[in-house]
């Protein structure tokens, strides 16, 4: 302003010299505009802007579509020698090597019915010397038929991965998780999923505006060993995992207001009810926060998987009764989180986990000191058999737990944050982690993927579990493992 | 001789005083450059986007994105199926509002993003689905300049200065260019709440799609890092009957294709 009126005031006082003033400070104004205009278009390489514009792409009508790749990943474990509580048998493997052809293909029959297929081969090698030449095992995850009717209506008859929840490192509402991960690739939530069996159901679903209502039964199967739907050998179905009891689920997703979607769930095992609920919220550009619960009559983590042993032959009836907690009560879990996206594209998330079935403070001083009087009792050839008992209990809980997909601590927390081409071009780091707030240990996976071609990743990945002796995760053999991958898509 | 050199000084720097102005107002010009890039019926295009650094391609990605307006919001809804690099294919994208879900058929798992996450590389979410600008900003004129198209050819245009109206939009301020003569968007410049631009964008490409001259091809460059230009081209338009469930998280699943 002080310009203008400046130019004003030589205006008055030399009007021919005010004028041409005047119009070559604004023909300069409009020249530096041009000029500004321009400078964002030096921004655009020469060849981007001449390279003719690419070819049409048309999409031709698809009677099938389906992906497919072959996963390699070869790993180093990290042994713990001074374990707290040994471990009643099994030696850890010093090295794994795992190659595995996964497919899954839909096929559409005609307008109306579908075929859904989702099938792993893996090779499996490792340096014991029983498995010289190594093994295969198929895993047939997913094979359903899915019809559809009046456009909203459909219905699914087959093996089906059934998800549930919100939330990313523990599901309370995710009822079909259990026993469903047949390998264990990964200790990501995220890996687990792409690696699991879908149990043997019929599910209907109606679609519709104002939300969505499914209900699923999943019959029991017969658990008869040595049938083709139980076997586990090379190309069993495995179906006494997925299918040991009956199971009915209902879920209703409603789209009340905008941003308030909750799912509502019903899912009863056996005689036991379960109820279930699921929310997210945005705030703002970069947070969603959620919430999952779920609730049911049933007794702790300890007794329940004792009694599941028991039931299964591998521990001999009431041989636990005196040292767990049998009452069934009413007991709550709980996921609540956010994510938050930063401008880089890094994505973390942060959930709290809790499961009044897990383990308080006390339980796990009591199962470190039961531990070490077994440790004791191993020491003496009368009373191993003993201590073999003993170590056998207090591990199953945390074998069960880790099938389960539920956290064997009451309070956890979990981080994830992943972040895409990172650092340089097609980087992709990942980094994650369980932590036991009351005894401070911690699982910690750092990953990087790096796409070297379109089809074609290579990736490094760690897995350590860090605490003191007795604590969660510094409890546990082994250690940690480096692994490396690639991952060809076809 | 004074008059004549004002007269060529203001049609220099305001052309639209020069021509003596138009009733329309700025947000009917938007909503007119809208109707350009959006055709007003349910439809479905296919989407090419390839990075480059410094000039040299890198990461190319081939989406296909269903589109249909919401009768409530008038603000478009947007299913966005992967088609390309493999290790993508066949995961899915719902944008309903600031909703926004991503679908994995692998892991058979909806997660909730927020509008900030990306999932095509430097393009944003907002970038690749149909967006009805006059539905999100408010809009003011302020004149008109000559300017330079990406085909460096003069284009007189409208000048907008675009403000959002709700939290729901990827870009918080829009300096916006359209061409005054058949309102085909030819520029914009998008910036972040801090007032940090983001993005240039220069459209360019216009064919006959749908039964109107659209933009086929958006350059845009990173504004914080501009080595970083990506080129998004639209081919194969066609309209398209998308049911309302599509829109649903619910449905993902189910999504066959076509």
């Amino acid at each position: 302003m002080k310009l203008i009126r400046g130019i004003l005031g030589f205006r008055k006082a030399f009007p021919p010299l005010g004028c041409a003033l005047t119009l070559c400070l604004l023909l300069c104004a409009a020249t530096a505009l041009r000029a500004e205009q321009d400078e964002d278009l030096e921004l655009i390489p020469d060849n981007v802007l001449s390279q003719s514009p690419e070819e049409s792409v048309t999409v031709a009508p698809e009677y099938y579509r389906y992906k497919l790749y072959l996963d390699e990943a070869a790993s180093v474990n990290i042994k713990r020698d001074d374990l707290a509580v040994p471990l009643p048998s099994g030696e850890v493997p010093s090295w794994d090597n795992r190659l595995s052809l996964d497919l899954r293909a839909e096929m559409s029959v005609s307008s109306n019915l579908s075929l859904v297929v989702a099938d792993r081969l893996n090779h499996l090698l490792n340096d014991d010397p029983e498995l010289a030449g190594g093994r295969l095992q198929n895993d047939l995850k997913e094979l359903y038929a899915t019809a559809n009717s009046y456009s909203f209506l459909y219905l699914d008859i087959g093996r089906i991965n059934f998800k549930n929840g919100v939330a990313l490192g523990f599901n309370p509402t995710d009822y079909f998780k259990k026993n469903a991960v047949s390998l264990r690739v990964s200790e990501d939530p995220s890996v687990l999923r792409e690696n699991r069996l879908g149990a043997l159901m019929v599910r209907a679903q109606g679609i519709w505006d104002q939300g969505a209502v499914a209900l699923a039964l999943a019959p029991e199967v017969n658990q008869d060993s040595g049938q083709w739907w139980t076997d586990a050998g090379s190309c069993g179905l495995r179906m006494e995992r997925t299918n040991s009891h009956s199971r009915f689920l209902t879920k209703i997703s409603l789209n009340l207001l905008p941003d308030f979607n909750p799912e509502l769930l019903y899912y009863l095992e056996e005689d036991r009810s379960n109820f279930g609920a699921g929310l997210t919220k945005g705030l703002g550009n970069d947070v969603i926060v959620y919430v999952e619960w779920s609730g049911s009559n049933r007794p702790d983590i300890a007794a329940q998987s004792l009694a599941e042993a028991v039931e299964s032959g591998a521990i001999p009836p009431a041989a636990w009764t005196s040292y767990v907690d049998t009452e069934t009560h009413f007991r709550n879990q709980l996921a609540v989180g956010f994510s938050y996206t930063e401008q880089i594209n890094r994505t973390t998330h942060v959930e709290y986990h809790f499961n009044e079935a897990g383990f308080s403070h006390e339980d796990w001083v009591e199962w470190f000191e039961t531990g070490n009087t077994a440790e004791l009792l191993l020491q003496h050839p009368a009373t191993r058999d003993l201590a073999d008992g003993i170590l056998g209990l207090l591990w199953t809980p945390r074998k069960w737990s880790l099938e389960a997909q539920e956290p064997l601590s009451r309070h956890s927390l979990f981080l994830r944050t992943q972040w895409q081409d990172a650092l340089t071009v097609s980087l992709d780091l990942t980094a994650m982690a369980r932590i036991n707030p009351s005894d401070g240990s911690f699982f910690v996976q750092p990953k990087a993927e790096y796409h070297i071609r379109k089809d074609l990743t290579l990736n490094l990945s760690s897995n350590l579990f860090i605490g003191s002796r007795e604590s969660e995760y510094g409890s546990l053999n082994p250690l940690g493992d480096i692994t490396a991958g690639a991952t060809w898509y076809f | 001789m004074k008059r004549l050199l004002l007269l060529i000084m203001l049609s220099v720097l305001s052309p639209a005083a020069a021509v003596g102005g138009s009733a329309e107002t700025a947000d009917e010009i938007v909503a007119a450059a809208d109707a350009v890039r959006n055709p007003g019926k349910p439809f479905r295009l296919t989407v090419s986007l390839l990075e480059y650094r410094e000039g040299r391609p890198r990461d190319k990605m081939l989406l296909t994105v269903y589109s249909k307006e919401d009768p409530n919001s008038g603000q478009y809804r947007s299913l966005i199926r992967f088609r390309e690099p493999p290790r993508d294919e066949n995961k899915l994208m719902l944008k309903n509002g600031n909703i926004l879900w991503f679908y994995d058929p692998a892991s058979k798992s909806s997660v909730r993003m927020s509008p900030q996450q990306r999932l095509m590389g430097q393009a944003s979410n907002g970038d690749v689905v149909t967006v009805n600008f006059h539905k999100d900003y408010r809009a003011g004129k302020e004149g008109e300049e000559i300017i330079t198209d990406a085909d460096r050819k003069q284009r007189r245009c409208h000048k907008l200065r675009m403000e959002a109206l709700n939290d729901a939009v990827t870009y918080f301020r829009i300096e916006y260019w359209v061409d005054t003569g058949n309102y085909q968007p030819v520029k914009g410049k998008f910036y972040s709440e801090s007032d940090r631009l983001l993005k240039i964008a220069y459209y360019r490409g216009y064919q006959e799609q749908l039964g109107k001259i659209r933009p086929t091809e958006v350059i845009i460059i990173d504004g914080v890092d501009n080595k970083l230009v990506t080129k998004m081209n639209y081919s194969d338009y066609r309209f398209h009957d998308i049911p309302e469930d599509w829109f649903q998280k619910e449905y993902l699943p189910r999504f066959k294709g076509e």
